[in-house]
């Protein structure tokens, strides 16, 4: 039945829904990313016309280069602890939310509006509340806590995640939210009645019920993380010295700043490598656990 | 920065005729080939010293227009409390700090998180102390003479840092610009080493806050008032319409009432002969006088000698590294010595 | 009887104090969360002088919209927010319509030419498009403007066919036979 139903005016007016897309796609991301692994294997500096082919010598420049090394230990240090973090708190949030307390709808706002600012305001306003708001408290109540968190290598990464979290918190936990209410309610039933209590109804009903949307959340905020970069440029700007450069901000230091355009579409050209393969395979393993209901 | 490749191309199109831009790129566009000849009439209207850098195989090719200061700021009434004179030597200014920490005031105000002002300040201490003995030490520099680890002179330019490191604010580098200025303003410390750019601020805070300006002090006691050409202007040598080029320039060197206007707007000193902005900078009497003594120096040798973007910038941040203790003081001259490819434009 | 109901009450008091400390604790996240973006609206109303010089809780000495003023100025607010608005209402709307059928259309047929655009489609999203030059940019936009002019020649076309064709329906009638009875 299933493929002699399909008749080829069928095909074609399947082919011309997609087709649209296809075309900006392609022409929008697709062909510049071939452009980009163009320039990786060449020498151009930005400006002058010519450009030298240099083959694989900016790859293996990569693994050399010490600073671009420590941008990928920062950028991956930076992603796990999201990771983490973003995920259990959206989805402690989400259930919080969920379990039948009043004025839900007004948590629900409160936690959301940080997400609808952009990254470089909200780098600016961290900023802000490292160095000036927050040292003010220790004024008011005479304590000595160090809020100063941009200020040295090893405190540089948790203000930056405290930041990062402040503002996406919200919005996976909406998409929590909404997997948690899709959750027949005759499942907890179902579960009640066979004598669970609430964490192990929480382990064993909700969570693999929850598979398609740890999908999205984990792997947004994997890539979402793994691409930051507005966010240092209005808070610490790769610093203190290059404590908290990430992948993307090297790029565009040694690309632009540096004038070493080849290298730098070299680099932009192995994070999207990374991103792939990061990409897939938590699909790949996450996909397996989902239930189609 | 991010406009040269799209700039250079304009410029080989010829499609603009000329462009206000930054001294940096003289160089760079002129080096391409891309700039034509500033006739001599409009250049003899600019002093002397400014021509220097924009010439490019032996013709003026820019046309400098204003320029911003830059060296170390100081309290002028707090000196004069405490009896100190403007430092002309280490020495000298070893005993200022000294006093004050004796009085519980930070000698300098610094805001290190922003690692461009390692950067800059790092520069003003090599004009005085590396290129002044040596205005080619960056080709010698490529050339395999002269390197970071081997070279006092430069040592002792990284050196100044941590002195200033020694003598600031504790918190200098979480500490903001504004914040920092504002201390500054507020007494809490005695000199700042920056720009022109602090001006604004300081008077933004306290319109009243009488401030003077000197070079910092370097190894043999005859450092110079650095002054960095801002708006430069260039015009493409492929254009077709070299009178309204003539005539622009014309008028935009020789209107002095123009001239003032844009000074006290941009609130930049001039560089034009006989043109003087009017607004109102407490620093302007120390400019006057190091101007008429000749004791100011274009830095734009030294950054042409070692560009800063890719170089001078990333070198800072080994420096704040190393500051913070997080790299050794050898470490850091490996690494600027190992950047030496990105050290030029050309 | 009795017992039961004692159970009951305890039970529902048990829940009761969850409730409550969750709502409490919920309370204080909220206003955790929302503490910065007060700071900073607090901050808009500010002079310079007591931005620097003054406590960061303070309250502004008088609520003053210089700043606003300024912001609105420096950023030429008129020009970029409509320039914003309308490009944002055009790609939502693009947006909406092209991923939606795009999205049904892969989602609906099982072909392998759909299956493999998947894929290509989520590739896309792991690009991150802060890669671009300016140059790069224009030389997109100047496509999208040909495609642009394209489309307007396309469509005046298409408004030309209609005004000078008319349209007409017609029924045809097809004989078909069916088998009634197995």
């Amino acid at each position: 039945m299933g493929r002699k139903k399909l008749t080829g005016s069928m095909d074609r007016q399947y082919l011309l829904l997609v087709l649209p897309g296809l075309i900006v796609f392609t022409i929008g991301i697709i062909i510049p990313m071939f452009l980009g692994l163009f320039y990786s294997i060449t020498d151009r500096d930005g400006m002058s016309a010519q450009k030298t082919f240099v083959g694989l010598k900016n790859y293996l420049d990569l693994f050399r280069d010490s600073a671009t090394r420590d941008a990928w230990w920062f950028t991956i240090r930076f992603t796990v602890w999201n990771t983490i973090l973003q995920n259990v708190f959206a989805l402690l949030f989400a259930v919080a939310l969920d379990s039948g307390i009043r004025a839900q709808k007004l948590y629900r706002t409160a936690l959301f509006i940080p997400c609808l600012i952009s990254a470089l305001i909200v780098g600016f306003i961290w900023l802000r509340m490292y160095s000036n708001v927050l040292p003010s408290i220790n004024e008011m109540l005479g304590t000595e806590i160090n809020f100063l968190l941009f200020g040295s290598k090893d405190t540089v990464l948790t203000g930056l995640l405290i930041a990062n979290n402040w503002q996406w918190i919200g919005y996976w936990m909406m998409i929590y939210l909404a997997g948690l209410q899709s959750i027949p309610a005759d499942l907890h039933e179902a579960a009640k009645i066979d004598g669970a209590g609430p964490v192990k109804r929480f382990f064993n009903v909700t969570c693999p019920m929850l598979a398609p949307s740890f999908t999205v959340c984990i792997v947004g905020i994997t890539t979402g993380s793994l691409k930051v970069y507005d966010l240092l440029v209005a808070s610490t700007r790769g610093g203190p010295g290059r404590a908290s450069t990430s992948i993307i901000y090297q790029t565009y230091t040694t690309a632009i700043n540096g004038r070493q355009f080849g290298y730098g579409s070299a680099m932009s050209i192995s994070l999207v490598i990374v991103l792939l393969l990061v990409a897939l395979v938590q699909v790949k393993i996450l996909k397996k656990r989902e239930i189609q209901v | 920065m991010r406009f040269n490749n799209k700039t250079a191309r304009i410029l080989q199109l010829g499609s603009i005729r000329a462009i206000f831009s930054s001294w940096a790129y003289v160089r760079l566009y002129g080096n391409l080939g891309l700039l034509a000849e500033i006739p001599g009439e409009y250049v003899s209207r600019v002093l002397d010293a400014a021509s220097v850098n924009v010439t490019v195989d032996g013709k003026v090719e820019g046309l400098v227009f204003n320029a911003l200061y830059q060296g170390v700021y100081y309290n002028r009434a707090m000196f004069k409390e405490n009896g100190w004179s403007v430092p002309e030597t280490q020495a000298d200014l070893q005993k200022i700090i000294d006093d004050c920490k004796a009085k519980g005031i930070t000698p300098f105000a610094s805001h290190m998180v922003d690692t461009w002002s390692i950067g800059n300040v790092t520069m003003q201490f090599m004009m005085n102390d590396v290129f002044n003995k040596d205005a080619s030490w960056g080709d010698e520099f490529r050339g395999g003479t002269k390197s970071f680890a081997e070279d006092a002179a430069a040592q002792t330019a990284y050196q100044y840092n941590k002195l200033i490191f020694d003598n600031t604010f504790e918190d200098t580098f979480s500490l903001q610009q504004t914040d920092c200025d504002a201390r500054m303003v507020n007494g809490e410390a005695a000199m700042k080493v920056s720009g022109s750019w602090s001006i604004q601020n300081f008077l933004d805070i306290d319109e009243s806050f009488d401030f003077g300006i000197f070079p910092f002090p370097n190894q043999s006691g005859d450092s110079k008032l650095i002054f960095e050409p801002n708006i430069t202007v260039m015009a493409s040598a492929k254009s077709d319409k070299q009178d309204a080029i003539n005539c622009f320039l014309d008028v935009l060197t020789g209107d002095q009432d123009l001239a003032t206007q844009i000074y006290d707007f941009t609130k930049t000193a001039s560089m034009l002969k006989d043109v003087a902005p009017t607004f109102e900078n407490p620093s302007q009497s120390d400019i006057d006088k190091y101007a008429a003594e000749d004791r100011v120096v274009d830095v734009t040798l030294g950054n042409n000698q070692l560009v800063w973007g890719g170089f001078q910038e990333e070198n800072a941040k080994d420096i704040a590294a190393w500051l913070l203790g997080d790299m050794s003081f050898e470490d850091c001259l490996k690494a600027s010595d190992a950047r030496v490819g990105t050290s030029s434009a050309s | 009887m009795s017992t039961t109901k004692k159970l009951q009450s305890k039970a529902s008091r048990k829940k009761k104090w969850g409730d409550i400390t969750l709502q409490v604790v919920m309370t204080i996240v909220a206003i955790l969360f929302l503490v910065p973006v007060f700071i900073i609206f607090n901050y808009s109303f500010k002079t310079k002088k007591e931005l620097y010089l003054g406590n960061a809780f303070a309250l502004p000495q008088s609520v003053n919209f210089d700043n606003y003023a300024a912001a609105y100025k420096k950023l030429n607010l008129g020009t970029t927010f409509f320039n914003t608005l309308l490009y944002t209402v055009i790609s939502v709307l693009i947006l909406a319509l092209v991923c939606g059928m795009t999205a049904w259309a892969i989602a609906r047929c099982k072909r392998r030419f759909f299956q493999f655009s998947y894929i290509y489609f989520i590739v896309g999203y792991l690009i991150p498009y802060e890669d671009w030059s300016l140059s790069e940019l224009q030389e997109r936009t100047a496509l999208v403007q040909e495609f642009d002019r394209l489309a307007d020649a396309i469509v005046s076309a298409g408004i030309e066919t209609a005004e000078t064709h008319e349209v007409v329906e017609e029924i045809f009638y097809e004989p078909v036979s069916k088998k009634c009875f197995a």
